[in-house]
This record gives structure tokens, C-alpha cells and sequence, in this order.
């Protein structure tokens, strides 16, 4: 069986950040895996050693989705694929922006998400210097 | 069961997406199989108002 050509004329982008990639050209396999801690504060305050990927969304098995074996495909390709215009402003985070043809994809993402906001109005603001030392 | 599949013409203009995250995929071509799992998680203490408390480190 032919398979079919993806005839893209212009791709575009300005981001391309934390092993992503753009694939041109076919591909065998492709296994993508991404974990965030995803952390939000009211003030900016962050520690490079903070969090852990202890927890169970990180932790716990994920099961992928099943393949019925009993389904059979069979394609008949007969015009190629055609794109005038890609323009894909960010791609991030283990993803991929991919033309032409692959066989086995497999991608899996976990994500924590943190909200940190500051306790009351009426009390002082925490500067860096006392989130630093509490004590 | 079997999957008759007849690809005739397929032509498009203009794609334009703002952002691709998180392990997702944009694909133009075709795939045999595509699995794809995520796992997201804001848990109860996910929203902390009070006093900035460095998160537990690395153990």
C-alpha cells in the first residue's frame, strides 16, 4: 500500500521549548513523556529545590488505551495531503508538531498544579527575606 | 471486523493553533496507532492561602 505524501508549504513558529520538537519527514516510533509541577504564587517566590515527584499523579501506573486486535484497516491512499499554511505560535512540554507519516505513537503527560495566595489584607506583606527563614 | 478506508482528496488552507502542551501531538500524515495518557491533579491543598511555605523538597 502507497503511502501518502503531506505537502505543507509554510510552517511557522515562534516557541519551540522543553523537549518538544518539529518532526519533517516519517518516523517509527514515537514515546513522549512529560511531568510538571506547575506552582503559582500571588509573589514571586520560587526555590530550585522545592517539590518532589513523589505524589501519585506521578507515581501511579497509567494504563494506555487498549488495541482491538480484531479490527482490521486497510487504506486505500489515493491523493496526497495538502496544507498551504501551518502556524503554531508555542509548542512545549514534550509535544510534537510532526508532517508525514508515523506508525506507533505513545505520549503521556502529568501535571500538579499549585496555587499559592497571600493569607489577608490587613496583615503584612511577606517580603523574600521572611518566606526565606520563617523561623 | 475490517476497516475500509479510501483517502481521496484532502486539502486545507491554513492551520493556526496558539499553543501545543503537555505531550499533545499535531500531526499531518498518517498514524497507525496513537495512545495517548495524561494524568492531571489539583489536590485539595492545590489552593493554599495563608503564609508562602517552601514546598517539601526532594526527600
Amino acid at each position: 500500500m502507497f503511502k501518502r505524501y503531506s505537502i505543507v508549504n509554510k510552517l511557522d513558529g515562534i516557541t519551540l521549548s522543553f523537549s518538544s520538537l518539529y518532526q519533517v519527514g516519517d518516523s517509527q516510533n514515537i514515546n513522549a513523556v512529560s511531568f510538571a509541577y506547575a506552582v503559582q504564587r500571588e509573589k514571586e517566590f520560587f526555590l530550585t529545590s522545592e517539590g518532589s515527584f513523589d505524589s501519585r499523579v506521578f507515581q501511579a501506573p497509567l494504563k494506555k488505551p487498549s488495541i482491538n486486535p480484531a479490527v482490521r484497516v486497510s487504506r486505500l491512499n489515493l491523493c496526497p495531503i495538502k496544507v498551504d499554511q501551518v502556524y503554531i505560535r508555542a509548542t512545549a512540554f514534550s509535544s510534537i508538531v510532526h508532517v508525514g507519516n508515523t506508525s506507533n505513537v505513545a505520549m503521556e503527560s502529568r501535571v500538579k498544579h499549585i496555587r499559592q495566595l497571600e493569607s489577608k489584607i490587613d496583615e503584612d506583606p511577606q517580603t523574600f527575606e521572611t518566606i526565606d527563614q520563617p523561623n | 471486523m475490517n476497516l475500509q478506508v479510501i483517502n481521496r482528496e484532502l486539502s486545507v488552507g491554513s492551520i493556526d493553533i496558539a499553543g501545543v502542551a503537555s505531550s499533545s501531538l499535531v500531526l499531518i500524515g498518517d498514524a497507525d496507532i496513537i495512545q495517548l495518557t495524561s494524568a492531571f491533579d489539583t489536590p485539595p491543598e492545590s489552593l493554599i492561602i495563608g503564609p508562602f511555605v517552601p514546598l517539601t523538597p526532594k526527600g
